[in-house]
C-alpha cells in the first residue's frame, strides 16, 4: 500500500500506543457505565480525572526520561531508588540541614549526579544497562537507608505547600501543571530536535549511528542524565505532596515506570516509541488503578488484572506488528 | 539435504558439549593449561593475571572467604549458617541461572517462590496433608514457570517486560492470601512444617541439614544435564547463537521454554524451604529475592547475554552473596550496608569482566 493512500484510520494505528489508548477509552466508557450500578458513583467527572494525573504526576515524570532512555536501547531499574533517595535529601536538604529552598535546586544536583553516574557506567564503560543500573538502584536504595536509618523525615515549608496543594486558576493542581510541562518538554525533544533523531537512530541501529558520525556515548550519557533530572522533580513533587519521606518511598517503582513506557508503544528494544505514546502508557495504568478502586476491587486483586491485561495488551500490540497492517 | 541438515546439527551439537563441559570441570582444564603455557612464554606475572581474568569469581570468593575468617568476629563458627542460608535463598539463583543461560530473564522470581511458600500453607491447610502442601508447592512454581515461558517463547513479548507483568499477577495472588501479614498451619500441622525440611540437620549439623542435601543433589544433577545431555547443551545454544541452532533443527523456544519451567520449579522449591524455614508464608517472602538472584548469577559469572556459565559459576555467586550478607551481620552493620556492597560488587565484577574480556581479545 502507498503511503497517499494512506486512510486516516490506519495512520491513527501507526501512532504508538494507539492500540492501548483505544482500549483505555472502552475501558473509561465501560466502568462509568458500571460504577454508578456498583458503587453508586461517577467515574467520568473532572475531579476524578485531575485526581488520576495527580496520582500519577511522579510515574508519569519519571516514565518521560525513562522513554528517552529505552529509546536509545538501555534501560534504568535505579529509577526507583533514585526517587527514594532524592525524596529523603531533599526532606534533609529543606529541614534538617538548613538549606531552605536551596533544597530544590540541591536535589536537582543530586538528580544529575545519580544519571550522570548511571551515563559514565553504561557509555562511557559500555556496561550492559541492565546489570548496572541494578547494582546502583542497590547503591542508591542503601544510601537512602543509611541517611535516614529508617525514621519518616517531615518536611513542610510554604514552597512546599505551593508545589504540592497549589491550583493553577483554581483548576489544575500544580504538581499536573509541571507534569504536562515536563511531558511538553520531553515530546519536544524526542520529536523535534537533532538530538531526539539521534536517539532513535542509536537505538535502531547502533553501528549505524555511528557510521554515521553520531556521538552515541555522549548521548547515551545525556539520557541517563535527564532521566535522573526527572526523578529530582519527581521527587521534589512526591516530598511536596506528602510531606513527609521515609526509605520505602519509591520502591519498586520502577516497575511501574517501565509498564507505562512500554505500554504506550515504545519498543524495549529501542530505536521506537514516543513521549506521548508513554502519556497514554501511565494514563492507561491510572485509570485502571483508578476504575478498580471505584469497582471496590481489592489492591491484590488489580494487581493480578492488571498483570494479565497487561500481558493482553502486549501479545495484541506484537500480533499487529506480525500482520504488518501498518 | 536431510544428511547436510543432519551434519550441521551435529556440529553445532558437539560445539555446545564443548560449550557445557568447558564450564564444570573442563574450565579448569583450560585455565590450568594456560596458566602452563602461559609461565613458559610470557613470564609468571602474566600467567598470574591470565589466571586472575579467567577466574575472578573465584578469586573474589576466596579473597572474601579468607578476609572474613580473619578479620570478622566469629565467623569461623558460622560456616555452617552461610551453607544454610546459601541453599535456602539461592535455590531461586539456580533456577535464574538456567533462564539466564537461554539468553532470557526473570523478574518474578521472587514472588514465585512467594507463592510457591503460600500454596503450600495453603493447601497442607485445607487437605491436612503436608506431602501433598509441598507437591502442589513445587507444581504451582512448575506452572508460574510454564506461564512465563509460553509467554515469552509462544507468544513473543521481551523477557523483561512479560516477566515485570507477570510478577504484578504473582505479587496479587500472594497478597490476595497473605491480606499483609502471614499465614500458617494450625496446630501438629505448623509444628510439622517448621521441623521437617530445614530443621532436619542431619547428624545435628546444620551445615548439613535436608535443604542442604537437596540443593546440593539438584545443582549436581544440573551440572550432569547442562554438561553431558543434548537438553542441556541445547540451553547454551539458545543463548549462545539461536539462528545457528535453528538452523541446525534444534527447537530454541522449546529449550528456553523449559529453563523457564526449571526456574518455576526451583522457585517453588525455595518457596517450600521459605515456608519449612519460617513456619509460615509471609507476604515479604517475595521482596527483593530477584535483585538477590540476579546478583548472586551476574557476580559468579553467568552472562546476560546468554550462553555462557556453569552450575559452579552460580554457587560461587550465592557464596560471595551469603558471606557478604552473614560477614556484615557479624560485623554489626545495617543491613542496607549488605545492598550497598553488592551493588558496587556487582559493577565491579562487571567492569572486571568488561576488561578482562577486552584484554584476552588483544592476546
Amino acid at each position: 500500500m502507498t503511503k497517499d493512500k494512506q486512510s486516516p484510520l490506519r495512520w491513527f494505528f501507526s501512532l504508538s500506543g494507539s492500540g492501548v489508548f483505544v482500549a483505555l477509552l472502552v475501558f473509561i466508557a465501560l466502568v462509568s457505565i458500571a460504577a454508578p450500578r456498583v458503587t453508586g458513583g461517577q467515574f467520568f467527572t473532572w475531579s476524578n480525572i485531575i485526581q488520576v494525573f495527580r496520582q500519577q504526576t511522579y510515574i508519569g515524570i519519571i516514565a518521560c526520561g525513562m522513554t528517552l532512555v529505552i529509546i536509545t536501547g538501555n534501560i534504568d531499574l535505579s529509577v526507583g531508588s533514585q526517587l527514594t533517595l532524592m525524596t529523603v535529601l531533599c526532606a534533609q536538604f529543606s529541614n534538617a540541614w538548613g538549606f531552605g529552598n536551596w533544597a530544590l535546586p540541591l536535589t536537582l544536583l543530586v538528580g544529575v549526579t545519580c544519571g550522570l553516574t548511571n551515563g559514565l557506567l553504561v557509555s562511557g564503560l559500555k556496561l550492559n544497562s541492565f546489570i548496572t543500573t541494578l547494582g546502583t538502584s542497590s547503591i542508591f536504595g542503601a544510601l537512602a537507608l543509611i541517611l535516614v536509618s529508617g525514621h519518616t523525615l517531615r518536611a513542610k515549608t510554604a514552597l512546599f505547600d505551593v508545589i504540592g496543594t497549589g491550583m493553577v486558576l483554581g483548576l489544575i493542581p500544580v504538581p499536573v501543571v509541571i507534569l504536562l510541562a515536563v511531558v511538553a518538554v520531553f515530546a519536544f525533544l524526542a520529536g523535534r530536535t537533532v538530538f531526539g533523531q539521534r536517539l532513535y537512530a542509536i537505538g535502531a541501529n547502533p553501528v549505524a549511528a555511528r557510521f554515521t558520525g553520531i556521538k552515541s556515548r555522549r548521548e547515551v550519557a545525556i539520557t541517563y542524565v535527564l532521566n535522573g533530572i526527572c526523578c529530582a522533580i519527581a521527587a521534589i513533587v512526591l516530598l511536596a505532596r506528602s510531606e513527609s519521606a521515609n526509605p520505602q518511598i519509591g520502591g519498586s517503582k520502577e516497575m511501574d515506570v517501565i509498564l507505562a513506557v512500554v505500554l504506550g508503544g515504545t519498543s524495549i528494544l529501542g530505536g521506537k516509541g514516543s513521549v506521548w505514546g508513554t502519556v497514554i502508557g501511565f494514563l492507561f495504568i491510572g485509570f485502571m488503578s483508578s476504575g478498580f478502586s471505584f469497582l471496590a476491587f481489592s489492591q491484590y486483586t488489580q494487581w493480578v488484572i492488571m498483570g494479565v491485561i497487561l500481558l493482553v495488551a502486549l501479545a495484541a500490540d506484537l500480533y499487529s506488528e506480525k500482520r504488518g497492517g501498518v | 539435504m536431510m544428511r547436510a541438515v543432519k551434519d550441521t546439527a551435529a556440529k553445532v551439537d558437539a560445539a555446545g558439549k564443548e560449550t557445557g563441559a568447558a564450564g564444570w570441570s573442563g574450565g579448569a582444564q583450560k585455565g590450568a593449561a594456560a596458566l602452563g603455557g602461559a609461565a613458559a612464554q610470557k613470564g609468571f606475572g602474566r600467567a598470574v593475571r591470565d589466571f586472575l581474568f579467567s577466574y575472578n569469581s573465584a578469586v573474589i570468593f576466596a579473597a572474601l572467604l579468607v578476609f572474613a575468617t580473619f578479620f570478622v568476629n566469629k565467623f569461623s563458627r558460622n560456616y555452617s549458617t552461610v551453607i544454610f542460608d546459601a541453599s535456602i535463598y539461592g535455590c531461586i539463583a539456580i533456577g535464574l541461572s538456567l533462564v539466564m543461560v537461554t539468553g532470557n530473564i526473570d523478574l518474578s522470581v521472587g514472588f514465585q517462590a512467594a507463592l510457591g511458600a503460600v500454596v503450600v500453607v495453603q493447601v497442607s491447610k485445607l487437605t491436612g496433608s503436608l506431602p501433598l502442601g509441598v507437591i502442589c508447592g513445587l507444581a504451582a512454581g512448575a506452572v508460574c514457570g510454564a506461564l512465563n515461558g509460553a509467554v515469552v517463547t509462544r507468544v513473543g513479548i521481551s523477557p523483561l517486560i512479560a516477566t515485570i507483568a507477570s510478577n504484578y499477577i504473582f505479587k496479587g495472588i500472594v497478597y490476595y492470601f497473605t491480606k499483609n501479614g502471614s499465614i500458617y498451619p494450625e496446630g501438629e500441622l505448623r509444628e510439622a512444617l517448621k521441623n521437617s525440611i530445614s530443621k532436619l540437620w542431619l547428624g545435628g549439623f546444620k551445615a548439613l541439614a535436608l535443604t542442604v542435601v537437596i540443593v546440593a543433589v539438584v545443582l549436581a544433577t544440573l551440572a550432569f544435564i547442562m554438561r553431558n545431555t543434548d537438553f542441556g547443551n541445547n540451553f547454551y545454544i539458545a543463548g549462545d547463537n539461536a539462528e545457528a541452532g535453528k538452523l541446525a533443527g534444534i527447537n530454541i523456544p522449546r529449550a528456553q521454554f523449559f529453563a523457564y519451567v526449571l526456574c518455576g520449579l526451583l522457585c517453588g522449591l525455595a518457596g517450600v524451604f521459605l515456608a519449612s524455614n519460617s513456619g509460615a508464608a509471609v507476604y515479604t517472602q517475595g521482596e527483593g529475592r530477584d535483585v538477590f538472584a540476579i546478583s548472586a548469577c551476574v557476580i559468579g559469572g553467568i552472562k546476560m547475554a546468554g550462553g555462557k556459565g556453569t552450575m559452579l559459576n552460580v554457587l560461587i555467586g550465592i557464596l560471595i552473596m551469603r558471606i557478604i550478607s552473614t560477614g556484615m551481620n557479624l560485623m554489626l552493620l545495617p543491613s542496607a550496608w549488605v545492598d550497598f556492597v553488592s551493588g558496587v560488587l556487582l559493577i565491579v565484577v562487571l567492569v572486571i569482566d568488561k576488561v578482562t574480556s577486552v584484554k584476552t581479545e588483544d592476546a
